[in-house]
């Protein structure tokens, strides 16, 4: 982000609708999320120098500064009483047992669900995430119980690579 | 890779999740006891499939649903915001310690009527510097709402200070243009510090120089409100 029109618009391009996404999940009020999502952008704006491509990708970094954004809204929201409040963290880098951390990872997650194939993604929802018995699943595909099983593979490592794609680093 | 390889190595999800029953998993804990290539696949399957854990049941059915995208008006604030930072300043500032910073090289003395649409025809703008202040006068008892429109040269920033609304009231703010056109400025939520006794104003911007607006208009609380600019 070195280019005030151009790279900009490409990252707002590339990220503003997943940020908006998750801004939205975050803070249930799409008014706020745009809020957040302007914020973001202009606080990358300002701080683009300190952007470094070898210690992460552009949409890392953004989350990253998207997380502080929200974080500062909730900040803002408990000092004031009449104000909705958020249910995010006070501390600036949060562990991954912290619930905004946990929320941004399931968004990557669900996102990770978008972007596999729909046949992927049927076999991972069906029998991975609601637990489906492989021969149910199988007599409802009409395949044997083997290809249920085989595609569970292929449909978690799609997501694998889906996830690794988001930037999540195992 | 032999076909009994492959069908441990297609297992492999089912035994991260585990779903096989005992007699599948001790064959293939017994293959990975030997087979590194298998093992380092396992655990990073282990690892999708505990992330896999966060996603909400009840959300799935929405995840071949598009997700909400921002308005198309966001890019254009954004790109405004940066090219002049005080243009497009989401978080509100404090209306009293704000330093208004005209733009270099202009000259505006203005004293402009403002005229609101809804209601009585006799509000009136009060003197600025080189920006242009506006005032609505036609509102709920107890009810302000004025501000300052300050000419950029990516358009006008507008800043708007509200008092006495319900606290969290979302406030979306439009500059209407020659043609009629509603030209979305950007939303808000009216802040109040009941500790010191102070409202937080907003700053938005449009893209629109300060000469196209005709009016401001305000819709909050499922009512809207319009001033003649």
């Amino acid at each position: 982000m070195t280019m005030p029109d151009e790279q900009v618009r490409e990252a707002y391009r590339a990220h503003s609708g997943e940020l908006f996404g998750f801004a939205c999940r975050s803070l249930g009020d799409p008014a706020r999320a745009e809020e957040a999502v302007q914020e973001c952008f202009l606080n990358a704006w300002r701080r683009r120098e300190s952007f470094d491509p070898e210690r992460g990708s552009e949409r890392t970094w953004l989350f990253a500064i998207l997380r502080n954004v929200i974080n500062d809204m909730g900040r803002q929201d408990n000092r004031r009483p009449a104000a909705a409040r958020l249910e995010t963290s006070d501390e600036r880098l949060p562990s991954p047992d912290q619930p905004f951390e946990r929320a941004m990872l399931s968004w990557q997650v669900e996102e990770a669900l978008r972007r596999i194939g729909e046949r992927h993604r049927q076999i991972v929802v069906e029998a991975c995430i609601l637990g489906r018995p492989y021969a149910e699943l199988a007599v409802a595909l009409g395949v044997p119980e083997g290809t249920i099983k085989s595609r569970v593979y292929y449909g978690m490592r799609a997501m694998r690579d889906a996830m690794e794609e988001l930037g999540y680093e195992s | 890779m032999s076909p009994e390889h492959r069908e441990i190595r297609e297992s492999l999800g089912a035994w991260a999740m585990g779903h096989l029953d005992r007699s599948e998993r001790a064959m293939v804990d017994e293959h990975l006891a030997t087979c590194a290539e298998c093992r380092r696949e396992a655990e990073s399957l282990e690892q999708t499939g505990a992330m896999l854990e966060l996603v909400d049941p009840a959300l799935v059915g929405s995840l071949s649903e598009p997700l909400p995208q921002p308005p198309p008006e966001l890019e254009a604030r954004v790109i405004a915001g940066m090219r002049d930072p005080g243009a497009a300043k989401p978080h509100p500032r404090r209306y009293g310690r704000r330093i208004l910073i005209p733009a270099a090289g202009i000259l505006v003395a203005v004293i402009v009527s403002l005229v609101l649409v809804l209601g009585s025809n006799n509000d009136r703008a009060a003197p600025g510097g080189s920006g242009q202040q506006f005032a609505f006068t036609s509102l709920p008892p107890g009810v302000t709402i004025d501000g300052r429109l300050e000419p950029k040269a990516t358009g006008t920033s507008i800043e708007v200070k509200v008092e006495g609304m319900k606290p969290g009231t979302l406030c979306r703010v439009y500059a209407q243009t020659g043609a009629g056109k509603l030209e979305p400025a950007g939303t808000f939520r009216y802040r109040y510090d009941a500790e010191e006794g102070e409202s937080y104003p907003a700053t938005l911007s449009t893209a629109w120089d300060l000469s196209e607006i005709d009016a401001l208009v305000i819709k909050a609380g499922g009512r809207t409100f319009s001033t003649s600019i």
